[in-house]
């Protein structure tokens, strides 16, 4: 898709070049007819240059996110749609498993709905309103039964504030990480939100989890929806990106990058037992639970530590052992002080 | 991004709102608008540069 100018274009032009040629591809990739010779013309021109790089991760993201635009928010006239193709898509949306998020109105009609048929269904929700907070110290797990019969398991220094209204169940992770056993009450949606995240079921099992900077999702059992605002680089745009976990998947999303592709995950809050599991987790995330875990203030003299990616099933509850199997995986010397503080440095062999 | 989308032919924008919000496939709409699969790439592509371009705006 390149090719050598016989004059250099302007860097306007070029950029422009490049990002067009990025958006050809995200939309090709798509397409099950693509040729081989085609997908080995993309890994090459993925490859040539960094800012065809830069360029499709940013086309990845708006490709994702124009599926959430909707006809009104383009100023599309649906006139231009032929007549049939707009039934057909009504009914391809109607038959969505999962109520879009950001269609608070819908949901709310549902809701409606669902109470103006059932009176006595209405009376036992009324009487399911609550408010409450619930809070771990460091290194505390503990469980509770919710009004609605749903279970909360929270861990290490985590904060989860609860409010339960006839018709919907909000629930706001502050701080740590959360587990939710959710008890089945169609047209009553539990909603979960960390900072900007919000994460739906209906009945399900899933984790909630959040550091200042990542907030992240994974599923057990059941159907999460999962939305976060549309970012890139750090800058919040108007739409928000949103995800369907399955079970056996999580999703990130970060304050910079907002919402990542799903991914499947192995063991779902292994923290319940205190075990650890991470597969490729920056390492500024396992000192991040060892903290919650033990309480213990971690130091680290490189930067570059936090950028380390451990892949490990840790037994949790004897932290000397979560310090060998660090040990054993980098070339880094952990130094504990007093079991009140830990120090991680680069074994000075390594280092030259 | 309105106005960017509103500045688009008619026929990007149709392949577009096909393709992303209704989720037809790219051969689906080549053969609804009678062009190749090619140019039904391009025109939705051409939307989604449009929308990108709008977004540093």
């Amino acid at each position: 898709m390149t090719s050598t100018q016989p004059h250099r274009p302007s860097r306007d032009q070029d950029e422009r070049r490049i990002k067009s040629a990025a958006h050809m591809w995200r939309v090709s990739l798509d397409d099950a007819a693509l040729s081989a010779a085609e997908q080995r013309e993309f890994d090459a021109w993925y490859a040539a240059d960094p800012r065809h790089r830069l360029a499709f991760d940013r086309a990845e993201v708006i490709w994702g996110a124009a599926s959430h635009l909707t006809v009104a928010q383009l100023g599309y006239e649906p006139a231009d749609v032929p007549t049939p193709m707009v039934w057909s898509a009504l009914f391809a949306k109607l038959r969505r498993p999962m109520v879009p998020i950001g269609a608070a109105a819908a949901l709310a009609m549902v809701s409606m709905f669902a109470l103006w048929l059932g009176p006595t269904d209405q009376h036992n929700k009324a009487a399911a309103v609550a408010q409450a907070r619930y809070q771990t110290a460091i290194g505390e797990i503990t469980q509770y039964q919710l009004a609605d019969g749903s279970t909360l398991t929270l861990g290490a220094a985590s904060e989860v504030t609860v409010d339960f209204r006839p018709l919907q169940r909000s629930l706001m992770l502050t701080r740590g990480e959360a587990y939710f056993e959710v008890a089945k009450d169609e047209g009553r949606p539990f909603i979960v939100a960390a900072g900007d995240l919000r994460a739906q079921a209906l009945g399900t099992q899933f984790d909630v989890k959040r550091t200042p900077t990542t907030f992240s999702v994974s599923v057990e059992e059941g159907t999460v929806a999962v939305s976060y605002p549309m970012t890139i680089d750090g800058t919040q745009l108007g739409t928000r990106s949103t995800a369907t976990l399955e079970a056996g998947t999580m999703v990130i999303s970060s304050l910079m990058q907002g919402l990542q592709a799903p991914r499947k995950v192995d063991q779902v809050a292994s923290w319940r037992q205190k075990r650890l599991v991470y597969k490729s987790a920056p390492l500024s995330t396992v000192l991040d639970d060892i903290t919650r875990l033990s309480g213990l203030q971690i130091d680290i003299d490189d930067t570059k530590i936090l950028e380390l990616k451990l892949t490990a099933a840790i037994d949790g509850t004897d932290i000397r052992h979560v310090f060998y199997t660090l040990e054993r995986t980098f070339p880094l010397q952990v130094d504990l002080v007093e079991n009140t503080s830990a120090t991680l440095r680069f074994r000075a062999s390594a280092t030259q | 991004m309105r106005s960017a989308f509103a500045s688009l032919p008619t026929e990007a924008k149709d392949a577009f709102v096909l393709h992303r919000l209704e989720g037809m496939s790219l051969s689906a709409i080549a053969r609804r608008m009678g062009i190749g699969r090619k140019r039904a790439t391009q025109l939705v592509s051409q939307a989604l540069l449009a929308i990108d371009e709008a977004l540093d705006r």
